[in-house]
């Protein structure tokens, strides 16, 4: 450790917030460095008379005790069990109307869930030995049932109301799969009709399709147009697969991500941003309160690289007193998941970690709190972390804990400049102890530098009825002080 | 010695004493709180008493996820807030008569102690607000954790002691410019 180190941790040192190794390492300089001791004694004295002047044991307070029990209703939580049961109403009254607006809920749309359901009956009752129909096959039965459909006359002009009066027809279309929606879009391109039969192909395409974006249609046709737009702006620059994924996934099934990342963009986007934890040139690493995602942000293979769902690890919520915490590696290829709490009679829960290329979760250990800092190696091998009063070195390669750190180990250091302070539409860019500059943007989100240039920053896209999946990845150069959105999945 | 949740619990079933007991544990630590806020002995009384009864009334909507004693202060910074605003400043920090006491200490010694306590109390009306709370937190009786402070200021931890610690910073530097302007007057 040398002097720099030292004062830099010397504040943490005196709070005694500091990890046993580096307080070893602290005691060992001010031990060989006079003019770091005294830089310390300078500081606890600071301290201390900070403590002194603020200390009011000399001073005569009155009580108002007499005067509360005074003036508080004594019978305010009597015994009386309509008192009590008041009381438990009042307190759980959050709990209650969650209660009442499911039951309400539930009676409204219990009628719609139950013909879902149905329809999915029928769509999953194919044979396991299915075998999709060709293009051509598939086109005449998609014309035969929805010549049946539109010819049954209704008096009502809801394309509803014709699907179910034909419901068999209807569920015979959606069974067909993508070659039937294929057919029905090639229709749609090949003329430009837009009555009850293009109504119930939009319908239909919806369904097979799993677009359940929101769209603004009053016809077959403006679903078709919205459609057709939305394609041809995915797979542009912004999102270059078009469904979000990076092309190479290396190891990892790209249609279990694909399927994760369409199940993301239906959720609530819950209480807060993305949490964004790691930034590089290459990589991005951020989390919401049931998904960590990885980035890749390299020109060839820019997308979605990993989604890993910490909802069934033992790791804590989002929020709350038991929140999971994370600390990835500074290459980026690992991440730590634990928890901390805010309680002291709360347990403490269990630590993984998540080996991001091999897509990989371990436990490591149990009842640790992450609320204490987490070292790695420089090289991204090793990491060292407190247990209650016990310091543990761990070997990444080799899976299993070491007795003590490898000698020509270097613990990472920070990497300047970094981002020292923010808020979700500003951040503030500091490149030593003296010189930072202020960056505020049009985009609400959180920020991380990228290279020494660039800020990267994961964003809300803004707009109403925003989806866990509406995020934007969003660029800032500090030179030319602008801001360009560079992935929208 | 009974913990914190359990008094409330007890009070919440109707056992009054141990409203009594809660206000013993914790109510000169929140006099201190609020006089070090609103800087006047009468009205820290006062807003103490005020706390309490609040406490007392919205006992049932206590979270007892949370530690008791985050939510009592967080109750007792809103009430100081409201006290500030209804005077419409945020109190200028002078050494009261009544905290200028040293007991014991030989002349010399006070006479630095005093000109401690003075430069320490300008120093506090440099910081904004958010800063001297967290000094304020920190040095109450219970000496409260960062996460606690965090909690009652709906901060992060690590941004409560970043700011913390530069306090710190900003005291050497402070004291720098003080002593200096000190010794410049003697000259005169």
């Amino acid at each position: 450790m040398d002097c720099r180190d030292f004062k830099a941790n010397l504040m943490e040192y005196i709070e005694e917030d500091i990890n046993i190794s580096l307080n070893s390492h602290m005691e060992e300089h001010m031990n060989s460095c006079p003019a770091c001791r005294e830089f310390y004694n300078l500081r606890v004295k600071y301290r201390k008379d900070m403590e002194a002047a603020l200390d009011k044991s000399n001073m005569d307070f009155q009580s108002r005790s007499t005067a509360v029990m005074g003036v508080i209703d004594r019978n305010r939580y009597g015994q009386g069990a309509l008192k009590r049961m008041s009381y438990y109403l009042l307190r759980n009254r959050g709990l209650y109307s969650t209660l009442a607006v499911v039951v309400v809920l539930a009676v409204l749309m219990g009628p719609v869930v139950m013909e879902r359901y149905k329809n999915w009956r029928t769509a999953s009752n194919r044979p396991s030995t299915y075998v999709e129909p060709k293009k051509e096959d598939a086109a005449a039965i998609v014309e035969e049932n929805l010549r049946k459909i539109t010819g049954e006359l209704s008096a009502s002009s809801n394309p509803y109301d014709y699907i179910k009066l034909n419901q068999d027809n209807y569920d015979r279309i959606i069974s067909l799969g993508k070659p039937a929606a294929d057919y029905m879009l090639e229709q749609f391109a090949s003329t430009d009709s837009n009555g009850l039969k293009e109504s119930i192909m939009a319908i239909a395409c919806r369904e097979i399709l799993h677009d359940n974006t929101y769209v603004l249609e009053s016809s077959g046709r403006d679903w078709y147009n919205s459609y057709v737009s939305r394609q041809k702006s995915s797979g542009s620059e912004l999102n270059p697969s078009g469904d979000g994924i990076c092309l190479n996934t290396k190891g990892v099934k790209r249609e279990s991500l694909v399927q994760m990342f369409m199940e993301i963009k239906e959720m609530s986007p819950g209480v807060g941003y993305w949490r964004l934890i790691y930034s590089s040139s290459s990589r991005m690493v951020f989390y919401n309160y049931r998904h960590l995602i990885v980035y890749d942000n390299t020109p060839e293979n820019k997308g979605i690289f990993r989604i890993l769902d910490f909802e069934p690890l033992n790791v804590g919520y989002y929020q709350g007193s038991s929140v999971v915490r994370f600390n990835v590696s500074p290459d980026g290829s690992k991440c730590i998941i634990g928890n901390t709490t805010a309680e002291k009679d709360e347990k403490l829960k269990d630590m993984y970690l998540y080996d991001i290329e091999n897509n990989a979760v371990n436990k490591i250990d149990a009842e640790v709190n992450m609320n204490s800092d987490v070292k790695w190696s420089a090289d991204s091998e090793y990491f060292i972390y407190s247990k209650a009063s016990d310091t543990r070195i761990y070997d990444t390669k080799n899976m299993r804990f070491m007795s003590s750190m490898p000698s020509d180990e270097q613990f990472a250091e920070r990497k300047y400049p970094y981002i020292s302070e923010q808020s979700v539409s500003s951040c503030t860019v500091a490149f030593d102890s003296k010189r930072s500059v202020e960056v505020k943007t049009k985009y609400n989100g959180e920020w991380g530098m990228k290279d020494s240039g660039t800020i990267i920053g994961v964003a809300i896209v803004p707009g109403e009825n925003v989806k866990l999946g509406d995020f934007q990845i969003v660029e800032y150069d500090i030179n030319n002080k602008s801001a360009k959105v560079v992935f929208k999945p | 010695m009974k913990d914190d949740k359990e008094l409330v619990k007890e009070v919440l079933s109707g056992r009054i004493a141990a409203f009594e007991e809660i206000m013993r544990r914790y109510e000169m630590s929140i006099v201190h709180f609020c006089f070090d806020m609103v800087r006047n002995k009468e009205s820290a009384e006062d807003i103490t008493q005020e706390v309490f009864v609040t406490v007392y009334n919205k006992l049932f909507t206590f979270n007892s996820d949370y530690k008791f004693s985050t939510w009592l202060y967080q109750i007792a910074k809103n009430r100081c807030i409201d006290h500030m605003r209804r005077n419409r400043k945020f109190q200028h920090l002078e050494l009261m008569e009544a905290e200028d006491m040293t007991s014991g200490a030989r002349p010399d010694q006070e006479v630095e102690f005093k000109e401690t306590k003075r430069a320490v109390m300008e120093f506090l009306n440099t910081l904004n607000k958010t800063d001297r709370l967290i000094l304020f937190f920190r040095y109450t009786r219970e000496s409260l954790t960062f996460s606690d402070i965090a909690q009652i200021m709906k901060m992060s931890e690590s941004n409560v002691k970043k700011r913390y610690y530069r306090t710190y910073e900003k005291y050497e530097d402070f004291l720098e410019a003080y002593k200096g302007g000190i010794s410049a007057l003697c000259k005169e």
